[in-house]
């Protein structure tokens, strides 16, 4: 396909904002953790309504942070990883987990299932042995274990809510999710690779937008009623601390080393903004354009690339959301950090 | 179906704006007619199925402030709002079907084979009766026709070469108002073509003597007067009774199409040659003001106009605007204070 790409200033900041894609057709990208942007942070995956219809089936494409490479990874796919050599897309499917290779290609079956009316690929453990699922269905929710050479599959618990299921420390041995584990109250939990060993997040005021806050072993979140702030807490601690306030603090994403987050801002909309976290500074990096309404395709959902070089973020300012890549100046930071 | 909605402030004025619909295609209301619950908390709106000039369209439910955004029926023709709410009178395959307003089975209540298509717009005040136009296969002409809600009897009680969607007139009992050439079962003409107040028999016509009627009119309300848009460059409500005389009812910015409440005193219209915003008239004093610009271009198509309608109430206004690239449904509060202002003599 050719590149379709549209490069902008944003009118206040000056910051680079590229459409990552093309302007036909409604986009959406996988919200603000997982592993859907490649390690080397060069390439990402986005969704695409196949065509402009309420009931239209969703594909999972690819495409680079230059807005080329804009190519289709699988039809009718879900929530997606991308393994943590950079070389696959696991990709869920309603029968099972496809391994696709990120460059394109013959799709092979890792974990096929016909109990499940849905399944996610949420998150590769950095050793590349595990996968880990999030399959739903008449049974509820499932939390499934995938061994990657051997195509085992366990089912680690059962519950009737599970959500933003994520990797948690960058791979150091725990997820991260919204979740009613069994025999415990609902809430934002970490827990281990076996599926136990439960720490709450001791978050009383949470949006249930959160995310790991790189390997830093703590999470944030956004609080409701405005509440604006974001807040920091310690799996399994007494108490969440303000890490910053004063915006309408939505949708938070961290970097890998827990130094930079970014976050998305509402009622009202006062941009797209940066936070350095060690300094408690926090500045616009854009506007995103996005009207903030009730649909999920009206909002931002900021996801700060790994390397903290850029915020991946959609908007329907065109009428149709679409991904756009916002690039961090370093000026920015250099400001921030002082 | 869940919720589309996203609210916005007109910047200008201030004014609470709801977007109901967002889903990028094409979605608009039903225009005038019955397709408001007369407490205003629910209304009929319509969907092309899919981007595309050719797509099939679909009729949906919604409240006023967005919630239950409820698919009905594919493939319709006109909708009606029963007034005790539970039901939605509709065409469908050259039939009437009525459906419950949250959804579910439609259930057939006229199938004659004579039609194309029939497009229900009205209803009398107590709900008994429909009425709507079938567009003959053989001629391509229209009946109109008078349908029972309970029974589902029905008879025409007009034939003609041409009609806009025939409205009910809430004043003087059961009559209706349409754009409309009568015509007899010979097809030639009986009248000429008008702005005509007839009775629900289809009997004892009254002209509605307008003399640069955009053909954008509407009843106006309970008074039993009917109020048009004067044609460019007019700039002019203008109003008159059925078998009466014209009159200007305001003047000075280019109306385009009209909507009345429930009582005629409230009227709303947007504007076009050009655009000042959408308009709150008190036809009392004459007094308009914008209540907030929709952002429709206003070109060609009927999906690039606002056309505006009043809640039964004069709560709200809805309107349709293609100014995020792809035609959708907007409702405008009328804060209290707005009315207050127009309404000081």
């Amino acid at each position: 396909m050719a590149p379709d790409m549209n490069e902008i200033s944003d009118e206040q900041t000056g910051a680079r904002v590229v459409r990552l894609t093309p302007p036909a057709g409604l986009h959406y990208h996988q919200y603000c953790y997982g592993q859907w942007i490649a390690p080397d942070c060069r390439t990402l995956l986005v969704f695409r309504y196949r065509e402009l219809r309420r009931d239209s089936p969703i594909d999972l494409y690819r495409v680079n942070t230059d807005g080329k490479g804009y190519e289709i990874v699988a039809e009718n796919a879900g929530w997606s990883t991308i393994s943590v050599d950079g070389q696959f897309v696991f990709a869920g499917t309603a029968g099972g987990i496809l391994r696709i290779p990120l460059s394109g290609g013959e799709s092979d079956t890792v974990f096929r299932s016909d109990s499940y009316r849905g399944m996610s690929a949420n998150a590769q453990t950095r050793d590349g042995r595990f996968l880990f699922c999030h399959a739903f269905g008449e049974r509820g929710h499932e939390l499934v274990r995938v061994q990657l050479d051997t195509g085992e599959a366990q089912v680690l618990f059962k519950t009737d809510y599970l959500m933003h299921l994520h990797l948690h420390d960058e791979g150091e041995g725990r997820l991260l999710a919204t979740v009613r584990p069994p025999d415990l109250e609902w809430g934002i939990y970490t827990f281990d690779l076996d599926g136990g060993d439960f720490r709450k997040l001791p978050f009383t005021r949470s949006t249930n937008h959160f995310a790991s806050l790189g390997c830093t072993g703590k999470v944030i979140t956004t609080v409701h009623g405005g509440g604006n702030a974001i807040e920091i807490g310690t799996p399994g601690g007494a108490s969440a601390e303000v890490l910053v306030e004063g915006e309408g603090f939505w949708h938070p994403t961290a970097d890998s080393t827990g130094e930079w987050v970014a976050c998305d801002t509402n009622w009202p909309d006062t941009g797209l903004m940066l936070v350095h976290v060690p300094t408690r500074r926090y500045r616009v990096l854009c506007f995103t354009g996005t009207s903030g309404g009730h649909p999920q395709w009206a909002h931002a959902h900021p996801r700060m690339s790994p390397d903290a070089s850029y915020v991946v973020f959609d908007s329907d300012k065109s009428g149709i959301t679409q991904t756009y890549a916002v690039f961090v100046p370093p000026e920015f930071k250099e400001e921030l950090r002082g | 179906m869940g919720c589309e909605r996203v609210a916005r402030t007109d910047p200008e004025t201030g004014v609470r704006i709801l977007q109901l619909t967002s889903f990028p295609i094409t979605h608009w209301h039903l225009g005038l007619g019955d397709f408001i619950t007369p407490d205003g908390e629910r209304l009929l709106i319509a969907a092309n199925r899919f981007a595309g000039r050719n797509s099939p369209r679909d009729l949906y439910s919604i409240r006023a402030d967005g919630d239950d955004f409820n698919f009905l029926l594919h493939d319709f023709s006109g909708g009606v709002i029963c007034p005790r709410v539970q039901w939605v009178y509709t065409g469908c395959a050259g039939g009437v079907v009525r459906i419950p307003i949250e959804g579910g089975t439609a259930e057939v209540l006229w199938s004659p084979d004579c039609y194309t298509h029939i497009m229900v717009s009205a209803r009398s005040s107590d709900g008994l009766w429909l009425f709507g136009q079938g567009r003959r296969k053989t001629d391509g002409s229209f009946d109109i026709v008078r349908i029972s809600t309970e029974t589902g009897e029905a008879s025409v009680i007009v034939r003609a070469s041409y009609v806009m969607p025939v409205l009910r007139s809430s004043a003087n009992g059961e009559r209706l108002v349409a754009s409309i050439a009568p015509v007899g079962d010979d097809g030639k003409p009986l009248m000429p073509w008008g702005v005509w107040e007839f009775s629900s028999e289809g009997t004892d016509f009254r002209l509605v003597p307008f003399s640069r009627s955009t053909n954008h009119y509407c009843p106006m309300g309970s008074t039993g007067l009917v109020v048009t848009t004067a044609a460019h460059p007019g700039n002019a409500l203008d109003v008159a009774a059925p078998g009466g005389c014209e009159r200007v009812l305001a003047r000075g910015t280019g109306f385009w199409h009209v909507s009345s409440d429930e009582t005629g005193t409230w009227l709303a219209s947007d504007t076009n040659w050009p655009d000042v915003g959408l308009q709150i008239v008190n036809s009392h004093t004459g007094k308009y003001a914008t209540l907030c610009m929709t952002g429709a271009s206003g070109g060609h198509p009927q999906w690039t106009h606002a056309h505006p309608v009043i809640s039964p109430d004069a709560r709200w206004v809805l309107f349709t605007s293609d100014r995020t690239g792809f035609q959708h449904v907007y409702l405008a509060d009328i804060p209290p204070e707005f009315k207050k202002a127009l309404s000081a003599a």
